[in-house]
């Protein structure tokens, strides 16, 4: 009888093991058969100050996102590219760290004072864009997202 | 609608809700009462803790026009409430008093209306996409309002006040 009991403990946790491996293996293999890869072209670019890109969902909107990345300047255009990017819409955003600060400086009267751009050229005319302006479609494959800076 | 506020925020959110409630009430009632004295003395707590709260706010990370504003509508209403607690300067205190409150209450409502075009999505939708021309004619028409407050406010007050006087002249039997 214990010998039962033993026998039906192994099979149960070789049963949950197995169903566990399965599990991972189909959320991995399927998260990098979905993953994209997103290009962002940053025009605009002065010589002075690292370019900051972040691409954002909607619930991270406006805020510090995980998806985002500093890169050294390339006057004119400098281009960021994003790996292993789950499908979805994404708003991206963009500045230029003129000052070095590591963050978007804002002037008097709180507009920023570096250049900065959205996706889609969403307008930002009082306060930011909304992120339906800025949004961006990021399918399976790669995308390549403009991005124009002003100030 | 975006109330992504920090703590702080929400506190000068309150504060700016309660006075604009007895910014209006004092505003339309009897002035001069006991009541007006204790919701004035609410009113000017309300504005200064939502005006010391404004200037701990920083989601921008400078000190920006918000800042400036508050400053000037603490000293107003610090200048509001001493002219009717001394009664100071002695002539002209309750045009004094009256006008440091209704350029508080402009400040509050003034404030307002950058916040509605700010937070609620359709209104910022509105501005990012035909310009600033919605909110620069809001705050016109708020100006507008609040300038005819205070001139009419204080006119009023200057014609009651030469109708006392003359009521008070004394009448002699020889000057009738």
């Amino acid at each position: 009888m214990i010998r039962c009991f033993l026998a039906a403990i192994r099979d149960a946790l070789l049963a949950s093991v197995i169903i566990t491996a399965v599990a991972f293996a189909g959320v991995a293999f399927g998260g990098v058969a979905h993953a994209a890869t997103v290009e962002v072209r940053v025009s605009g670019v002065g010589p002075t100050g690292a370019v900051f890109v972040q691409l954002c969902t909607e619930a991270q909107f406006m805020r510090a996102c995980p998806l985002r990345q500093k890169v050294a300047a390339t006057p004119g255009l400098t281009v960021v590219h994003f790996a292993d990017v789950a499908p979805g819409r994404y708003a991206v955003s963009a500045f230029q760290d003129v000052d070095g600060n590591g963050r978007i400086t804002f002037g008097g009267l709180g507009a920023p004072v570096e250049p900065w751009g959205y996706s889609r050229a969403a307008k930002a005319v009082f306060g930011p864009p909304l992120f339906a302006d800025a949004a961006v479609d990021v399918g399976p494959t790669s995308t390549v997202i403009p991005i124009a800076l002003k100030k | 609608m975006n109330l992504n506020l920090v703590p702080l925020g929400w506190i000068h959110s309150l504060a700016c809700l309660l006075a604009l409630a007895l910014g209006a009430f004092l505003l339309a009632t009897r002035k001069g009462t006991q009541r007006h004295r204790r919701l004035g003395q609410a009113y000017l707590i309300s504005q200064g803790v939502l005006n010391l709260t404004a200037l701990g706010i920083y989601q921008l990370h400078v000190f920006f026009f918000p800042h400036w504003l508050a400053m000037i509508t603490l000293g107003l209403i610090a200048v509001g409430w001493l002219a009717a607690r001394f009664h100071q300067p002695p002539v002209v205190w309750k045009h004094v008093h009256l006008s440091c409150m209704i350029l508080s209450y402009y400040m509050l409502i003034g404030g307002g209306v950058n916040e509605v075009y700010l937070r609620i999505d359709a209104l910022r939708a509105l501005v990012n996409h035909d310009g600033l021309r919605i909110i620069s004619q809001t705050h016109s028409v708020v100006m507008l309002i609040f300038l005819i407050l205070l001139v009419g406010w204080n006119l009023s007050e200057i014609i009651r006040a030469i109708v006392r006087r003359t009521r008070r002249r004394p009448t002699t039997p020889a000057a009738a």
